[in-house]
């Protein structure tokens, strides 16, 4: 048994003010072989050398066990064997984790798992399960779910469209109606089982009746285009006197001093239309092309509520009715005037729910454009937004 | 064996007094804690080596508080026997 001679000579040199004998180094050889001899004398004995403010030497019995060589893989058997193993004393550890002495356990507050959300079936009207019975219970015939076109999504707010979309060959289906001609699947199994029954002559009759119910929303289409083109392209000069009876009744018609009835004067700049959205397309860029004004774009929403969902994102192959703009986009009428704002009400609407941030930017453009809206949606407007409109001084830049 | 059997073995082989063998036992413990201190590991030859490496923090719970406790690194000893003394003790009559 050998020992490192720095170890020696660290162990010899004594501590200032001490005056202990210097040792050999011969001396302190034989030290360190008898100190770990007898360490070693201790264990095969006791099997414990406790050594005061140091630590305790202990022989620890590990049993039988099975492994592997790791070479080979091949199991092994590695028998029950004491094995050395040495605890420092508390002093000692101490003294060796100073560097981390300052650190202590923390309480670590885990997240509580929540409950997920139990998601409600998308039908508000299902069939009621009866109570268990000896009769049999009544066939419910099973609800076809026909989705509606889309919900209007402001029902607040009431607008007048009724004048322009006669103007415009607006026509609406009722969604019974869809119900009636969205069953194909039903009249073919009746044109069938009276085909099989009946003489020839008549299941074919049955099959037209059919293919015209099939047909019968393309001939609505059919008959409503032309008679929105001949509105559209009818010469001011016939609709002016028509409207401004409506409108303006105590007026003469030669000198109308009303701005809404001078509206039909002249012929609209632009005089209305569809669109059917590309990949690309999008509102600012829609209203440049047709009203000379991306400014504008408010009026294509506000006509298209119910098939835009976000003002911001328009789908490929929707159709956009575009609403009639009566003035030149730098000379806009009082009526157009009035659209916009309540176009660009309709996007703070929108924006309220979903793009808090710019809402209030909406309303101040509504407001510049007519700023009688104020009036008319009080109620819908929190103080909040009337503080930002007045910070932002609309009612001086309104008269433009 | 104590420290006090330990002592007295140790004089009586060395020759010297019980006092100046415990001294030498101090400073021979002392000298490794303190290397192992500084991060040194020590190697007694023929006996083994011994020095420290650190303990990474974990997770752990306290059952007392019922609570999930962070619990710091830390540096702890370690203490390897030489081949020589595994044998040694394995050959020998084991306790």
């Amino acid at each position: 048994m050998s020992a490192n001679v720095k170890y020696l000579a660290l162990i010899d040199s004594p501590r200032k003010g001490q005056k202990h004998p210097k040792h050999s180094a011969e001396f302190l050889r034989s030290f360190m072989q008898e100190t770990l001899g007898l360490i070693e004398e201790g264990l095969r004995r006791d099997g414990v050398v406790r050594i005061h403010e140091f630590g305790t030497f202990q022989l620890k019995w590990v049993n039988e066990r099975k492994g592997r060589n790791p070479q080979t893989g091949a199991p092994l058997t590695i028998p029950g064997q004491y094995r050395v193993v040495f605890k420092p004393a508390s002093k000692v550890e101490n003294r060796i984790n100073r560097r981390y002495a300052h650190l202590k356990a923390e309480i670590v507050e885990m997240p509580q798992p929540q409950a997920r959300p139990v998601i409600a079936p998308p039908y508000s009207s299902l069939p009621k399960i009866a109570p268990l019975s000896d009769t049999p219970p009544e066939r419910v015939p099973i609800p076809i779910f026909i989705r509606p076109p889309y919900p209007p999504r402001l029902n607040r707010i009431r607008f007048d469209f009724a004048e322009e979309e006669e103007e415009n060959g607006y026509q609406e289906i009722e969604v019974g109606e869809l119900e009636d001609v969205l069953t194909p699947a039903s009249v073919k199994a009746v044109a069938q089982e009276e085909e099989s029954s009946l003489p020839r002559k008549s299941a074919s009759r049955v099959r037209w009746y059919g293919s015209f119910l099939m047909l019968f929303p393309l001939l609505l289409l059919l008959l409503v285009t032309p008679i929105r083109e001949s509105e559209v392209m009818r010469p001011a000069s016939e609709v002016a006197p028509k409207t401004e009876v409506n409108l303006n009744p105590t007026n003469g018609s030669s000198k109308p001093e009303n701005g809404v009835a001078e509206d039909h004067e002249k012929p609209p700049a632009f005089a209305g239309g569809k669109h059917q959205v590309a990949p690309g397309d999008n509102l600012w860029q829609l209203s440049d092309q047709y009203y000379f004004d991306p400014y504008l774009w408010p009026n294509i929403y506000r006509m298209n509520t119910t098939v835009i969902g976000d003002p911001d994102v328009l789908e490929p192959q929707e159709e956009l009715t575009l609403p009639i703009l009566y003035g030149p986009h730098d000379q806009l009428t009082p009526r157009d005037r009035h659209n916009l704002a309540e176009g660009y009400f309709l996007v703070f609407d929108h924006y309220r729910q979903t793009k808090k941030h710019l809402a209030p930017f909406a309303l101040w453009a509504a407001v510049r454009f007519d700023p009688q809206i104020l009036e008319t949606h009080s109620a819908l407007i929190t103080q909040e937004e009337l503080a930002f409109l007045k910070a932002h001084d609309v009612n001086t830049v309104a008269s433009r | 064996m104590t420290t006090a059997e330990f002592v007295k073995n140790l004089a009586e082989r060395l020759e010297i007094t019980q006092v100046e063998a415990r001294r030498l036992l101090r400073v021979w413990h002392e000298t490794i804690v303190k290397d192992l201190e500084s991060g040194k590991t020590v190697v007694m030859r023929g006996f083994g080596s011994c020095g420290t490496r650190k303990q990474a923090a974990r997770l752990s719970f306290n059952p007392a508080l019922r609570k999930r406790m962070k619990l710091p690194p830390k540096l702890v000893m370690f203490f390897r026997p030489s081949q020589r003394l595994k044998d040694n003790l394995a050959a020998g009559s084991s306790p």
